[in-house]
């Protein structure tokens, strides 16, 4: 067995790796004719960042870890992208990337690029394979870094004439180091349970701040039943809606820049903030000096290093969440505080009234209401992503794939090819604005070539929508670059790709579209095209508090 | 404003030196000495950086290295802003 196989080898019987994406080329040539010889599937995107997004989107629809193959010098640079947007949503991936041989290193060789020196800053941790023997110990401790923690995107670089290599003895890993999810609470954690236990109890306006990690950890099922036992109200960043039903009533939304009123209010008005699993990153907090000026904050996250970063914590935990939420209440009496955050809630609920024009947030709801709350939607960057965020109702965070912390226009197609390999069941429908869809539009052939039932529907406002939104409110009206009125016909293209399509432009067409499209047997393309001059609403200006939003 | 000491033990891994620069540089600290001496079995370090922002920060994320076996930090000078 050479090198290639052994990798291969390896993903089946110790990963259980059943699908793979990438796209070859000379330095990872060898792994490419092992897979010839492999039960594993492989899907060959038309560009290695959409290979990468789609490995990104396998993981966050799963939580198992995305794999992605990429060859040398372009093919690494082009997944460079890919690592900083896992790295920055901490999402589990393992990145391979072909080296030229080892005697070319370090020559300029063709198609040579120092990949390991690019991507130290956008991964958790990045590994050059540098003999034989060092392969897979090194594959392994490659997936045990993604998974263990806070996980994260890790590259593994290979040389090409250690792939080819035969003859060699390829050990089996070693041990398996415990991952830091299932480690026991040490005894330590008693007393921060009880002291977080006696100030939630305490309070008279506490609030939960649910976050990715939750997810992430595992841990749904127990802060759901914590919510249910407490029934405090909850806020939501972009990662962590869905953590709490739709119709859970005090379930506030995403709260931050583009967040809902009664989530911000509250937030703001809050006595003790509980974050759990979450940075408090600054689309989130607003001006981080007025952010929850009166909350005493309660920090509960994996990693040591977010602790008291951006605002600094009473009490605060890095304990599972697994283990910790099930230990965790609050039986003060809240009921004034439910009823405040409540009213609000409802007296700012939006509006969904239909008009001649179809508005974007009256489209999504319509199309969530004919999905099922286990079915997913990727996104891509832009209004339509805030949208998205606003008005599709999620019944888990794995159903919601948007690039949050990178903000990566070209996610939401390759996204949702991922989302649909690994969940082939559900629906996956891919909302795209239209500049971002056009960055990685190749992926249709992805699509078509493998017959994935990925549901594209372009939001079409002929504009960079928030860019234009900014200029407009921030910057005098001075728009700079922001026009697309000479897109393409988005449905003519999608017929060239060989996937069927239609186009709407008025609100009674709606209904009949996305049934069409729900319904119709393999992917198809829904080009929506919206009026320009709809904004996201709403809107906390940059360097403001987050209760000094603007409502449009 | 305070100039601090750290010292480091390192895997003998090619990319860990560049790995612990690169967040030093990034979180905001300016080095103002250097000395890296490779012993039996890993790389022994020490960094001065100096900065306005706490150290603790630094401490964390390199903390969270692979490489990094051992960290610990000691400050040398502190200089209060006049008001």
């Amino acid at each position: 067995m050479n090198g290639a196989s052994c990798v291969l080898d390896y993903l089946i019987k110790y990963q259980q790796t059943d699908s793979v994406f990438g796209y070859p080329g000379g330095a990872i040539m060898p792994l490419y004719d092992a897979m010839l010889d492999f039960d594993l599937t492989h899907y060959l995107s038309r560009h290695e960042q959409g290979a990468g997004f789609a490995a990104i989107g396998y993981a966050r629809a799963t939580g198992k870890t995305g794999v992605c193959i990429a060859t040398s010098g372009p093919g690494a640079t082009n997944v460079i992208t890919v690592l900083a947007d896992a790295k920055l949503d901490s999402v589990p991936l393992v990145m391979i990337t072909g080296q030229v041989a080892r005697p070319a290193m370090g020559s300029d060789a063709f198609q040579e690029v120092d990949v390991v020196g690019l991507s130290i800053s956008v991964t958790k941790h990045c590994l050059q394979v540098g003999t034989p023997e060092e392969l897979l110990p090194k594959l392994h401790q490659a997936f045990e870094i993604a998974q263990s923690g806070r996980p994260g995107p890790v590259l593994i670089d290979i040389p090409k004439d250690i792939l080819m290599m035969d003859g060699v003895e390829w050990s089996p890993p070693q041990c398996v180091q415990a991952v830091i999810d299932d480690a026991p609470l040490d005894d330590d954690i008693t007393e921060a349970v009880a002291n977080i236990n006696q100030l939630l109890s305490e309070a008279e306006k506490p609030l939960i701040y649910a976050g990715g990690g939750i997810a992430m950890a595992e841990a749904i099922d127990c802060f759901r039943a914590f919510v249910e036992r407490t029934s405090l109200p909850v806020v939501s960043t972009l990662k962590g809606l869905g953590s709490v039903l739709p119709n859970y009533p005090l379930n506030l939304g995403m709260l931050g820049m583009h967040g809902l009123s009664a989530a911000n209010h509250a937030v703001q008005t809050c006595d003790v903030l509980l974050v759990i699993g979450a940075r408090l990153d600054d689309r989130a907090t607003g001006k981080l000096d007025e952010f929850a000026p009166h909350a005493k904050v309660i920090h509960l996250d994996i990693d040591p290093a977010e602790i008291d970063k951006r605002r600094a914590s009473i009490h605060s935990t890095t304990a599972p969440l697994k283990h910790l939420l099930p230990l965790l209440n609050a039986t003060g009496n809240y009921a004034q505080w439910r009823d405040k955050v409540s009213t609000h809630k409802v007296a700012k609920a939006y509006d969904y009234s239909p008009k001649a024009d179809i508005s974007a947030p009256v489209f999504l709801r319509q199309l969530s209401d004919k999905m099922s709350l286990s079915d997913a939607v990727t996104c891509d960057v832009g209004q339509h992503q805030m949208w998205v965020a606003q008005h599709i109702q999620f019944g888990h965070p794995y159903n919601h794939l948007s690039s949050g912390g990178l903000g990566t226009m070209g996610f939401g197609l390759p996204a949702a090819i991922g989302a649909k390999v690994a969940r082939p069941e559900n629906t996956v429908v891919a909302v795209c604005g239209d500049g971002s869809f056009m960055m990685n539009i190749q992926e249709l052939a992805t699509l078509k070539r493998y017959g994935i039932a990925v549901k594209v529907v372009v939001l079409d406002n002929q504009r960079l929508g928030m860019v234009k939104q900014w200029q407009e409110l921030f910057h005098e009206e001075r728009y700079s670059e922001t026009d697309l009125s000479d897109n393409p016909a988005f449905a003519e293209v999608a017929t060239a790709f060989g996937i069927a399509s239609s186009q709407i432009t008025q609100q009674h067409q709606v209904q009949s579209a996305i049934n069409e499209m729900l319904s119709h047997d393999g992917p198809f393309l829904l080009h929506v095209r919206l009026d320009h001059r709809d904004n996201v609403w709403p809107i906390v200006p940059p360097n403001t508090a987050n209760h000094e939003m603007m409502e449009g | 404003m305070a100039q601090y000491l750290l010292t480091l033990e390192i895997s003998l891994e090619p990319l860990a030196i560049e790995q612990v620069l690169q967040v030093v540089r990034y979180r905001g600290f300016r080095v103002t000495d250097i000395t890296v001496a490779e012993t039996q079995n890993h790389y022994t370090m020490t960094i001065s950086v100096f900065s306005e922002t706490s150290i603790r920060n630094l401490m964390q994320q390199l903390n969270k290295l692979y490489d990094v076996t051992s960290l610990t930090s000691e400050m040398i000078s502190s200089l209060k802003k006049s008001a």
